[in-house]
This record gives C-alpha cells, structure tokens and sequence, in this order.
C-alpha cells in the first residue's frame, strides 16, 4: 500500500498538468484569434476597437510565441497564478476564492441529500424484492418495481428543469422557499436538492444494481443456512460488499455535481463558482474558463484520490488484487509476446 | 448456488410475445417525437415564428396547447420545430462521440503496449475534467450556436466510447474461443474481424443508445445556459430559459418545454435498457 | 416386538417446479428419501438431476422463482413445509447445518473468518458476545484448522480453498445440529485435500452423532462415505439402498449406466498396452526415440513474482517425450504446472529455458511462418466447453474454420469436410446449422474435437477435456479419444487432475507436482505400484477404492 500512494499522486498531478494543457489547447489554439474573442466578450455587444485588441494583446503576452506562452502560463498557475479576469480585472484565483465557499456549502448539502436518499431507495428496493423460501414470488411487488423505476426518472429530467418546477411549487405557490439568492439557510434547501436529483439517481442506480449482484452471491446462501434473518442479511452482508463498486464511481458522481452547480446556481441566482462560470463562458473570459477548468479538474483528482484510498479499508481484498492485477497484467503481456500470431 | 435469479419479468414478457407497458408507451412517445421532428406540420398548422402580440401569454387552451409566450407566439408549433434541432444536435454529438471514440478504443485494445497506454492516460484526462466543463471551453472557444454545442458536447463522449470499446476488445481478445482461433492458424487480422468484432459490438450498442439521451440533456443544458442557437430559434433548452423571466405568472413556458426533453430521455432510456439490458456506467 | 425408530429426516412425495418464461419447470419429482440419526446418506446424479434442488428445498432456501409444489418434509417429526419463516429460520443452523458447494465464494469477502463462525453463535444464542470469539476458535480446531487462533482474525481470499472449506463445516457444525447438509463439498477442490476434508467430515459426524446428508456426483465418493446412497436421474430417485448393494448389483438401467461410466471405480483400461502408430503394425518393445513424435527438453518457464524481483517458478526441468499413436498424460494438482507445460509444447507459451523437438525439428523458437505450419500438426483442446467456441458462429463454421485459415477448398469442399467430421464424432450433421448455445456441454466438446481433427494433426493437446463434463458423458467422450486414436493414429498429450480418468486413457503417465516431474512410466505401472510418495498420495485419494462398511 506505502508503493501503491506515489504511484497514485504522481498520476493525480499527471492529470492536473493534463488538464491544464487540455484546456489551453481548446482555448487558446481552437479559435482563431483568441484575443479577438476574448475582446469581443468584454466589449459586450459592442465592437472593440483596434486600439483596445492591441492593449489586451500585449497585456496578455499574446505577441510572444505559443510555447513561450504556455510554458510562462504554466508556471504561472503552478504559483496560483491563472492571470486575469478579462471582464472584471480581477485575478482568475481571486474570483474562484470569493465564490468557491458558497458553492461548497451547496455541494456538501447535495451530496448528503444525494448519499441519503440514495442508501433510502436502494435498500427499500432491494427490501421488496423476494428472498429464497418454500414458495417463492416470481418477481418483486408493484412497490418494489416501481422503486426499481424511480431512478430512471432522477436520471432523465434536466437539472434545470427540476430547479424551475421546484421554485414553481415551493416558491411561487406555496411560499416556502425563496427562489433566488444565497441569503439564509432556506435559500438553500431548493438548491441543494435539484442537485442532489441527478447525482442521488445516479448513486441509487449504482447501489441497487450492485446489491442486487451481491444478493445473488454464494456467500448469501451460506448466511441464509444458518438461520439469518433478511436485515442481517442485508445490514451485515450486503451493505458493505455492495459499497464497493459504488465507491468507484465516485469521481463521476463529483464530476455531476461540479457541473450541475453551474446550472442550480444560475437557476436560482446564487452566487457560486459555477455561475462564474457561466458568466466566464457567456463573456468568452479565457483565462477565468482556464482557471475552473482546472479547479475542476483538481476537484475531481482530489476526490478520486480519497476514494482510492479509502477503498482498501472497505474491502480487504484490494492491496492484494492491486499487486496480483499487475502480476497478471506482466503475465499475460509476456504470454501475448511469446504467443503464435 | 445462487439464490437469486435473474428477474423474469422482462424476459417473460418478451417470451409471451407481450411488452411490459413501460416500454410501449416510451416507443410510442420517441415515435411521435420523430414524426414531430420529421414533419412538424402534421402536429400543427401554426408558425412557431409568427408574433401576435394581442394573445400574448394565454395559458394552454384547444386553441394554443402549450399556450403563448410574451411575443404571442404558439408555443406547441415552436416545441414542434424545436425537436428537429435538438434531436440532430444530440445526434450530431453522439456520432462524434462514436466514431471517435470507437476507433480509439479498437486502437487500443488490439494494438496494446504502448499504443494502449498512451490511449488510457488521455481518457483518464478527459474524464478527470467534469463532462459539461470541457463543453463550456469549447464553446468558449468555438463560439455559441447549435452546431457548435452539438460538437462541444460530441467531444466530451469520446472518452466514455474509447474506455468501453476497449474493455470489450479486450475482454473479448482474452476469451477462449478467440485464442482457440489463433491455435487453430487464423491470422490475427481474420481473428480480428470474424471473432473480436463481432462479440464487442453488442455491449457498446447498448451504450450508445444509453448515451443519446445523455447527449440531449446536454445540448440542452447547454442551450439552457444561452449558449446555443440564439433567439428566435426555438431550440428546447433556450425556449426553457426564455420562459424564465415571466416563470411567476406564466408556467407552461418553463414547464413544458422541459417536460417535453425530460419524456424524450426517459423514453430514449427506457427503449436502451429494453434492447441491451442495464445501463452502464464508463468502466474504470 | 421392536418398532422401527423414527427417521431424523422423512421427505414424502417432494415436487419443486421452477417458475420460467415457458412455463414451469419439474426439478425435483415425487422424491422420497429417510435418513436416520447419525447415518450417512448420499445422493448421487449427475448435471440436471436435481439433487442440488432437493437440498435447497430441504432447508426451505429455494432460488427466487423456485416453488414446492408437493410433498413434505419431515424433520424429527416436524413438518417443515408447515412451519413459519420464524421458525424454520430457528431450526436453520441450529438442528440443520448446510456446507455449500463453492468453498472461496461462500464466505463473506469482507468479514474475518472467526467472526462468520461467531455469527451462528450469535443467531442461535449458543454464546454471548465475549464467549463467541473464544468458542469460534474452538470450532475452527475442530474443523481442523491448523492455528485456528491465527486464521479467525483472516479474510476468506487469504484461505486456500480447502481452508475455506473447513470453515465452512466449522460453521455448520458451530450450533451442533443433528443434521448436515452437504451440497457437493469438495467438488472445486484438489484431490488430495478432498480426501483430507471428506475423512474430517466424516469423523466429525461420527463423533457428535450427526446425520450426514452427501450430494455428490461422484460415486465414488459415495461408495467410501456413506451408509445408503440415492440415485437421481431427471429429478426422480431411480434407486435407493445400502451403498454396498447398490454399486454391486444395481437394478435400475441408469444406475448400472452410471457405474459403468465412473472413472474412479473403472477398473479396465479403455487403450491396449501399447500406442497405435497408424495403419503401420504395432512394433512392441522398440527402444526410445523411434517413434518420437515430439521431445520436450528440460522446460523450464518463469513468471514475474508479485512485488519482489524474484521469479515465480511454475515449471522446473520438466522433459516429456510423446510417441506416435501414443496418449502422455500429465497428472497433477492445481499450482502442479500442468497447464503451462501443454502451453508450452503448443507454443501458446514460451519457454524461459529448454527445448522442444517436433518430428525431429526444433521448434522452440520458431515464428512466423514456420509456427503457422506447425498450427497444421499440433492442435489443442480446451478445458471449458462453455468459452471454446465462439458463440456467434454456427458449428460448421467453427469447424471448418481451419480449412479457412489455411485457405484450403472452397466452401462446399470444407462444408463436405466438416460434415465428415461431424460424423467422425458421432454428431448428427443437423447440428452444422447450429450455434453452441444450442447444444450440450458433451456435445460443444466434441465439436471442438472436431475442429481440432480436421486438419489431420499428428498431435493434440487435451488441456483437461473432460473435467467440465458430467460422468456418463465423461465417458463417452473418452471413448471417442480412444478410438479416434486407434483410427487416425493421432498422439495425444492429456492433461488432467483426474488420475482415474488418466487410467483409462493414457499408455504413459507422468505425474507433475509443484512444477516438478516426481514420477513417469507406463500408466499401470504408475496405478498399481506407485514409487513416489506424492504419487502414492494422489492414488489413495481416489474415491471409490475403499468402500465403507
């Protein structure tokens, strides 16, 4: 395990340096004139003048060489420095600082809405559905099937839409919620659950097709043959082995969440990260895309990480298939390679 | 021994001859979304263009079924119009997604070594960076509009497409029947293209078709944020985000259109998890 | 005036259907069965004899979709059939153990091994939280684990399976029941450990007085063990009696069937003293080397080792020498290297040191061209039947495919050709039009026989052919072996864990273990007067060759 973390860093730091290249290359060397877009995104409607291109072309370093431009750039950002906000001045670090806590709070309350329900659905899921005995039922009950269904629906309905029928119930009708702003605590439970929906569908797919699987194990049986009873089949056998693979995705539910903040957050007004970004791609504001692009990108390796390194706790059996995987994978290049064609 | 078997539901029905009701009703509902996108005119005989300022926001009636928006407009015949271009753009991004990342992904499962890591490494990246993120550089780059959403989210599915194709050649090129045929004296091309091909398509089928509803929600979304086609064009997710400014008052501007986008990818889902069982997530 | 004591367990009229898309499905057809305390019984059938459906049944634990649509069952004068979930799920563990079939996978992977023993405990209320680790550790002792204190605190994975295994009986065992239940134990293990775990099981249950229920499929494992055996065909019980009688004057047609076919109480050989060399007449007492189809030199091949630089050394030195006509066969446990020595003489593997000589031609080192010739001559025969076959083609394409890769005759020329295999083992040519999902496990294996047959090589390589075959079909299919043989004067090079099954079969045995030669000579030789100790080992464990009394 002490072997396997700074294999793991150095592919997190990998990545981060991946990301950043990735997205210079899309934003600086996809358009034609990055300047020009990136002026004509501050001047707002209007048309910048010549004078005004050449100021932001020589402010940006524009007129130096590309591979010069990168290489200042990266070493700039390894410093923390992602340059400027074109629209506003601001420094690309300073404008993610002020908005980032907001956004953390809502992703916090999503992710445990969304880890809640989750574990609620899937485990009344798997509940209804029918357990070995004399007479067995062919297939779960209508309750059960239609719990089977739900997630499909979380899955289906875009983020936005979801927001806008919450504010539409909750706000306009009955009054309960604010439908804008980052004001008080209640300002954040509409918020919080329109993110929480896609994220939560997603996990409870994962949990209920994984207990599922693990319900059809050889080891359940042998729990059932000594007389245990369903929910300590399922509390002490199924929860944890089920957990597994649900912690491997992980990473993407975080990539949901990150990406579902620039939606609730423009939806209801709030000010965050993600309606930076929104605002960023709105005002084509290069170096403030750059920059969350890569806060993203950490965002996403950070957690990967955790769950990396969590995972050997939760199951036993990891350290040992981590070193067998790669005898394997050595094995079987080295039977390929001696292989007849 | 398992005590769990597989549920027959599905499998019963399909045996009977009969389909479970969910699936009829989402072949149905993808069927009408179609023939509105194909032809819109045979749903409504209204301009989705045509202003009329007198009914502006009128609620739904027989007259308008999805009611006006502000400039008077019809709102059902400007959904009707609007399926065209988020259908194509969803489909515009899947087939990028799949030719790409398809090729990818056969590249590097047969090829291996080098060629294979080299291939991982990039879509770890790709996949490092939240899906709707790398969009919105694209977009910040390329530039709004339909096409170039339908492109940006296009781009965002090629990692997904690479890692399944790859672990199905893989899993495929590792099975016993694939190595019977090269003990047997097939060439490895033959091998390639009568056994490995054949057996890695089915899964990755069923993720395409997984991933149509995907795109959508993405397009979409992506429009939503103003980033598509700017108005008038009715696409879906700019008529949701138009609707916003009077959502107070008038409802069906927001709602409808959204409940439209949400019908069509529960429907897509539904029809892609009855032809090729669960949906999937990218393999690791 | 003596009454007949009251059976432990009376099964009367058992019917379990299966509820599928076609309608139901008969596993299980008005069985009757009595087991006494303290007596052994065994229930032997084969692959669909719905043996291990009773036993599910028995206990009330049948899969989802599986229902009892007759009979009862009995337990020391209760009806199971009538009791509550409570209760059954009370007398589950308690009065009737179950030890499952899969050693490795009937554990829970993420819950040490102690505290899965404790948990019976715990269930049943035989200890309290504090005693219930102490007591686990006992049972493990039992069990036979050796440094049980250590092993409680393990996983399942860092277990071999024989460990697993016992504890599994630990655990069925931990509430003293007066029953067990044991589903197929030791089918995934090594021959040597099944013989070490039956002798435990059944000194466990003569010690506590506890009745035995055995499924197996091999009857020789009955004939050792038990007191009474039940046969099973087709879901109905077809004979039931005192072991001994049974396997010496059976009545029903199967059972006979069944006797016959069992390798391990075989006693013929199915080959004649010496190889066939083709039409030629057989030249007995010929000195080495003349009719040497391929020698294999002191092959040594290496594996990288997890972590360490080091090497993992799965085959060391190991020469072998196949004559024409002649069947080597390779015995030896799981880890023995057996697999990677047939890999190497087919050049699917490269060796790390040694040579192999083909027809007096090295072909350690050769590629390209050259090996693709010598794909004409060798040929190979996998172990699982099931993942063989590609399961998109139809069977005449299967076999015909390598009259395809070597671009010989059009399409009708190699259809007619791959009919005439067909029928060379004894396949009806309707099944060309098949695909394998459609045909038995029997069957798939005779179509890859055929595929392998059809260029007309001098040599196959049998990795293990028959062990994924039920027994009646074993035999058959050894048959086809022993007469193709005789026919086209082909070699083989059997591989097997099975010294009974390489009895009937092979002129010559070698007998590998830890990638090591111990032992190699005529196959009767080996049989009867084996000199290594190890060999000696492997041919005590055979079951059937010491029928209880």
């Amino acid at each position: 395990m002490a072997r396997y973390l700074p294999r793991r860093l150095m592919h997190a730091a990998f990545v981060l340096w991946a990301a950043f290249t990735v997205s210079f290359g899309l934003l600086y060397l996809l358009p034609a004139d990055p300047v020009s877009t990136m002026a004509l995104g501050s001047a707002g409607g209007g048309v910048p003048s010549a004078e005004q291109i050449a100021e932001l072309r020589a402010a940006y370093g524009f007129d130096r060489p590309l591979p010069e431009q990168y290489l200042s750039r990266l070493t700039d950002a390894l410093h923390g420095d992602f340059g400027a906000s074109v629209q506003t001045g601001q420094s690309v670090t300073g404008l993610i600082a002020d908005a980032l806590p907001q956004t953390l709070q809502l992703a916090a309350a999503a992710l445990g809405v969304a880890l809640l329900g989750a574990l609620v659905v899937s485990l009344a899921t798997v509940r209804a559905l029918p357990l070995p005995s004399w007479n067995g039922r062919g297939s779960a009950s209508w309750f059960g099937r239609g719990l089977r269904s739900l997630p499909a629906v979380g899955v289906s309905a875009p983020g936005f839409w979801v927001g806008l029928m919450l504010i539409q119930f909750f706000s306009f009708r009955w009054k309960l919620f604010p439908a804008v702003g980052n004001d008080d605590r209640s300002g954040l439970v509409l918020p919080a659950l329109t993110l929480a929906l896609p994220t939560g569908a997603i996990l409870t797919q994962v949990l209920t097709r994984s207990m599922i699987t693990v319900l059809g194990e050889p080891y359940i049986q042998t729990a059932l043959a000594t007389g245990a009873g369903p929910i300590r089949v399922l509390v002490r056998h199924v929860l944890r082995n089920a957990a597994i693979p649900a912690l491997t995705v992980g990473g993407l539910l975080v990539g949901e969440l990150v990406a579902g903040a620039v939606t609730v957050e423009t939806v209801f007004s709030r000010t965050g990260v993600g309606r930076a970004t929104a605002t960023a791609v709105s005002t084509q504001d290069i170096p403030a895309v750059q920059g969350l692009v890569v806060l993203g990108a950490l965002v996403f390796t950070l957690v990967s990480l955790a769950l990396d390194l969590l995972l050997p706790l939760v199951d036993p059996r990891i350290a040992r298939t981590a070193r067998i995987a790669r005898s394997a994978r050595t094995a079987r290049t080295a039977r390929t390679a001696g292989a007849s064609r | 021994m398992s005590v769990l078997e597989a549920a027959p539901g599905e499998a019963a029905a399909r045996a009977r001859r009969t389909y479970p009701p969910g699936l009829v009703v989402a072949v149905v509902v993808l069927a009408l979304i179609l023939l509105a996108a194909s032809v819109p005119g045979l749903f409504s005989g209204r301009d989705p263009l045509a202003a009329d300022p007198v009914h502006r926001l009128r609620p739904p009636s027989e007259a308008h079924p999805f009611g006006t928006d502000e400039l008077g407009r019809d709102l059902f015949a400007r959904v009707l119009h609007g399926a065209a271009l988020s259908l194509s753009a969803a489909a515009i991004a899947l087939v990028i997604g799949v030719l790409c990342g398809v090729a990818l992904g056969l590249i590097a499962g047969t090829a291996g070594g080098r060629t294979d890591e080299v291939v991982m490494r990039a879509t770890d990246v790709l996949l490092a960076i939240p899906a709707l993120l790398v969009s919105l550089a694209v977009v910040t780059a390329l530039g709004f509009g339909t096409v170039r959403t339908a492109v940006a989210v296009g781009v965002t599915g090629i990692a997904g497409f690479a890692r399944i194709t790859r672990a199905e050649v893989l899993r495929v090129s590792l099975a016993p029947y694939t190595e019977a045929a090269q003990v047997i004296g097939v060439r490895r091309a033959a091998v390639l293209l009568r056994h490995v091909l054949p057996n890695a398509w089915g899964p990755v089928f069923g993720y395409a078709a997984v991933q149509f509803g995907a795109s959508l929600l993405a397009v979409s979304t992506l429009g939503f944020l103003g980033y598509g086609a700017p108005p008038p064009t009715p696409e879906w997710g700019s008529l949701v985000a138009s609707g916003r400014s009077y959502f107070a008052g008038a409802w069906w501007l927001s709602t409808l259109p959204g409940l439209v986008i949400a019908a069509t990818v529960l429907a897509a889902n539904r029809i892609a998890r009855a032809v090729h069982g669960e949906d999937g997530v990218v393999p690791r | 005036m003596t009454r007949e004591p009251q059976p432990l367990l009376a099964v009367q009229g058992l019917s379990v259907c299966y509820r599928t898309p076609s309608g139901p499905l008969r596993a299980v057809r008005d069985v009757d069965l009595q087991l006494a305390a303290g007596e052994t019984l065994a229930v032997v059938g084969e692959s669909g004899s719905g043996k291990s459906t009773l036993a599910a049944a028995l206990i009330g634990l049948l899969p989802v979709g599986g229902y009892r649509e007759a009979g009862s069952v009995r337990f020391d004068g209760t009806d199971l059939t009538a009791l509550p979930e409570r209760q059954l799920r009370a007398l589950r563990g308690a009065a009737i153990g179950f030890v499952p079939q899969d050693p490795s996978a009937s554990l829970n992977p993420v819950r040490r091994v102690g505290r899965q023993v404790a948990d019976v405990l715990l269930i049943h209320g035989r200890a309290d939280r504090r005693s219930a680790g102490a007591r686990a550790v006992e049972l493990l002792d039992q069990a036979g684990v050796p440094d049980p204190a250590l092993r409680a605190g393990q996983y399942p994975h860092e277990l071999s399976g024989g460990l697993c295994q016992r504890v599994l009986i630990a655990i069925a065992l931990a509430a003293r029941p007066a029953l067990i239940i044991a589903d197929e134990p030791t089918s995934a293990l090594d021959v040597t450990v099944q013989r070490r775990i039956l002798d435990h099981l059944e000194t466990l249950a003569r010690d506590s007085g506890t009745a035995l229920l055995l499924i197996t499929h091999d009857l020789g494992v009955a004939a050792d063990r038990a007191h009474r055996v039940v046969v099973m065909s087709a879901g109905a019980v077809v004979e039931t009696g005192p072991v001994r009688r049974v396997l010496r004057a059976p009545v029903h047609p199967y059972s006979r069937r069944l006797i016959e076919s069992a390798p391990s109480l075989a006693t013929r050989s199915l080959v004649s003293g010496s190889p066939v060399a083709g039409p030629q007449p057989e030249r007995e007492g010929e000195g080495e080397g003349r009719g040497a189809l391929l020698v294999a030199d002191r092959l040594v091949r290496d594996y990288p080792a997890p972590g360490r630089s080091r090497h993992l050394r799965a085959v060391d030195g190991v020469s072998v020498r196949i004559d024409r006509g002649e069947t080597l066969a390779l015995v030896g446990e799981s880890g023995s290297g057996k697999t990677s020595v047939a890999r190497m003489v087919g050049r699917l593997l490269e060796p790390t040191e040694g040579r192999i000589r083909f027809d007096g031609v090295d072909i350690t080192t050769a590629r390209g061209t050259a090996l693709r010739a010598l794909r004409r001559r060798i040929q190979f025969v996998q172990q699982n039947p099931y993942t063989s076959l590609d399961p998109r083609h139809t069977v005449e394409q299967i076999v015909a495919e390598p009259l395809r890769a070597f671009r010989l005759g059009d399409r009708r020329e190699r259809a007619a050709r791959a009919g005439e295999l067909l029928a060379q083992v004894a396949l009806p040519a309707a099944l060309l039009r098949r695909r394998p999902a459609e045909l038995s496990g029997g069957q798939r294996q005779r179509v890859a026989l055929a595929r392998a047959l059809i260029l007309r090589p001098d040599l196959v390589i049998c990795d293990e052919p028959v062990s994924a075959l039920d027994v009646s079909v074993q035999d058959q299919i050894l048959r086809l072996l022993v007469s193709l043989q005789r026919e086209l004067g082909v070699s083989y090079l059997f591989i097997s864990h099975d010294l009974a099954v390489v009895r009937q079969i092979a002129h010559r045995t070698g007998v590998l273990r830890a990638g090591r030669l111990v032992e190699t000579g005529a196959t009767e030789d080996i049989l009867t007067s084996p000199t290594d100790p190890y060999t000696k080992e492997l041919v005590d464990a055979i079951p059937g060759s010491r029928p209880r009394d």
